[in-house]
């Protein structure tokens, strides 16, 4: 069973104001489960967009601004957000300081859909 | 004192860190005097309630690094010897221009409801010099700020995260000790509004506006520099990743002008239009303003830049006769007495959020009839 020392995985920048590391994915061996952790930093904005499976989004630290609609929803540290399958969601980032995710989806992979 | 009357309002804005009803902006013909009336003068309040002061109670500490702790009643305040000048500041989130700034972005709701200069203003204040309060006190050779306490607090306004926090600003010795760093009671010649710090204010001459804390009711002389919240979690931008610094902190204004005249939508007489507008850079003078309406390609001095009084704005007017109708984008572009000029892109692209935007702006506007 592997286990995974967070030392040994270095948050990685991916595109920009992103850095990303994985604690579960296919390259642990998992085959139905991907847990990684995010950083955005400010001014950036992400698309609105939908998965076909839930996506858990826990707020570590900071707090990041969610679209409802019209609304612009900030949330902190101490939340979870859920995009069950189908429903429409987009985060963007106009704070302070970093935000930091933990991103939890049942699968190896995530099929994104964009709506914008 | 006789203040123009303009037929316009204050207007509410979102800022990106500010979740609504607490910054209002000058609207356009509003900086188009040389003095902002009290009633449009920018708003950027940390809660929607301003704290209600009893002149009659109101006490003013001081206390820290000084040899005697003391409390000021307004009426001693108002014994001290008077200044009396013009200062202009702005909040460091004005002129936020989203699309040039989220050039690479796509532009979200929030982003729309921001634009426009009207985040600052031009007034005339009275107050003592806080230099006079401290000698009073005596600041002892220990003393390495100057921090100022205002009776504002609450939860951080967009975030709630901390629950509490009172504002609070910190000042370097040399600008706390400066004679133009003054504790405020009038603006334009009236009693402090409520909604600028009444009854007692601080105004730090020729710096952004965070820096002027109002509702001031305690002044502490500390051995340490200060890192409360709004001095190291607010008001800075991220610096690039690799950067040694990873924020930008913004004290002092940086040189900037503005094109007031003609206002967004205005249109242009092909017989000839006077340009307005203004010009500034705090601490430091205005060498020259220059002007474009070719989009940058060719610029010239504007024919009339106008002296400042104290910190005020500098105002400029340039005569243009467009050749022909049609779509120009026009553009001022200013220097400061050290020689810097505005740059022409927005200086801190990394964040992306606009703060401290000193750019040259590009102003499209129409030529017709």
């Amino acid at each position: 069973m592997p286990i995974i020392d967070h030392a040994d995985v270095r948050l990685a920048s991916t595109t920009e104001r992103i850095r990303e590391r994985y604690l579960v994915s296919k390259d642990q061996g998992a085959v139905s489960l991907t847990v990684k952790e995010v950083e955005i930093s400010p001014g950036w904005e992400g698309r609105m967009h939908t998965h076909p499976i839930d996506v858990s989004i826990q707020v570590l630290s900071g707090a990041i601004q969610v679209i409802l609609g019209d609304e612009v929803k900030t949330v902190r540290a101490g939340t979870t957000l859920l995009a069950p399958p189908g429903v429409p969601h987009k985060l963007i980032h106009h704070l302070w300081t970093p935000a930091l995710l933990l991103i939890t989806y049942p699968a190896t992979d995530l099929d994104t859909a964009a709506l914008e | 004192m006789a203040l123009p009357q303009i037929g316009t309002k204050a207007e509410p804005q979102i800022i990106p860190t500010n979740a609504g009803l607490r910054t209002w902006a000058v609207p356009p013909q509003g900086l188009q005097e040389n003095i902002v009336p009290n009633d449009l003068f920018y708003i950027r309040n940390h809660w929607k309630e301003s704290p209600k002061i009893d002149i009659n109670t109101f006490e003013l500490k001081i206390d820290g690094e000084v040899e005697r702790t003391i409390s000021l009643s307004f009426e001693d305040l108002k014994k001290l010897p008077q200044k009396r000048f013009q200062v202009t500041f702005e909040c460091c989130g004005n002129s936020p221009v989203p699309e040039y700034y989220t050039k690479a972005l796509r532009i979200s709701s929030v982003m729309e409801q921001i634009k426009g200069h009207g985040i600052m203003g031009n007034a005339e204040w009275a107050g003592v010099s806080l230099k006079d309060v401290l000698e009073l006190a005596g600041v002892k050779d220990s003393a390495v700020e100057v921090m100022f306490e205002g009776a504002d607090h609450g939860p951080d306004e967009v975030v709630g995260d901390p629950a509490e926090v009172t504002y609070e600003r910190s000042l370097p010795m040399a600008k706390a000790l400066h004679e133009d760093t003054i504790l405020a009671y009038e603006m334009n010649g009236e009693p402090l509004p409520t909604d600028h710090g009444y009854p007692l204010r601080l105004l730090v001459s020729g710096w952004y506006g965070m820096n002027s804390v109002k509702w001031l009711v305690g002044i502490h002389v500390l051995d340490h520099k200060f890192e409360g919240f709004y001095m190291t979690q607010r008001y800075m931008t991220m610096n690039e990743p690799g950067n040694p610094e990873p924020y930008r902190y913004y004290g002092k204004l940086q040189v900037k002008s503005i094109i007031t005249n003609p206002v967004p939508g205005e249109l242009i007489p092909s017989s000839g239009y006077t340009l307005a507008g203004a010009a500034w850079s705090g601490e430091e003078d205005i060498e020259k303003v220059e002007i474009s309406t070719d989009g940058g390609e060719t610029w010239s001095p504007v024919d009339t830049l106008h002296p400042r009084e104290a910190y005020s704005w500098y105002r400029w007017e340039h005569n243009w006769n467009p050749p022909a109708e049609g779509k120009y984008t026009i553009m001022s572009r200013a220097t400061n007495s050290d020689g810097i000029t505005q740059p022409m892109e927005f200086p801190n692209p990394w964040d992306g959020r606009g703060y401290g935007n000193n750019m040259v702006f590009p102003y499209d506007v129409e030529v017709r009839g």
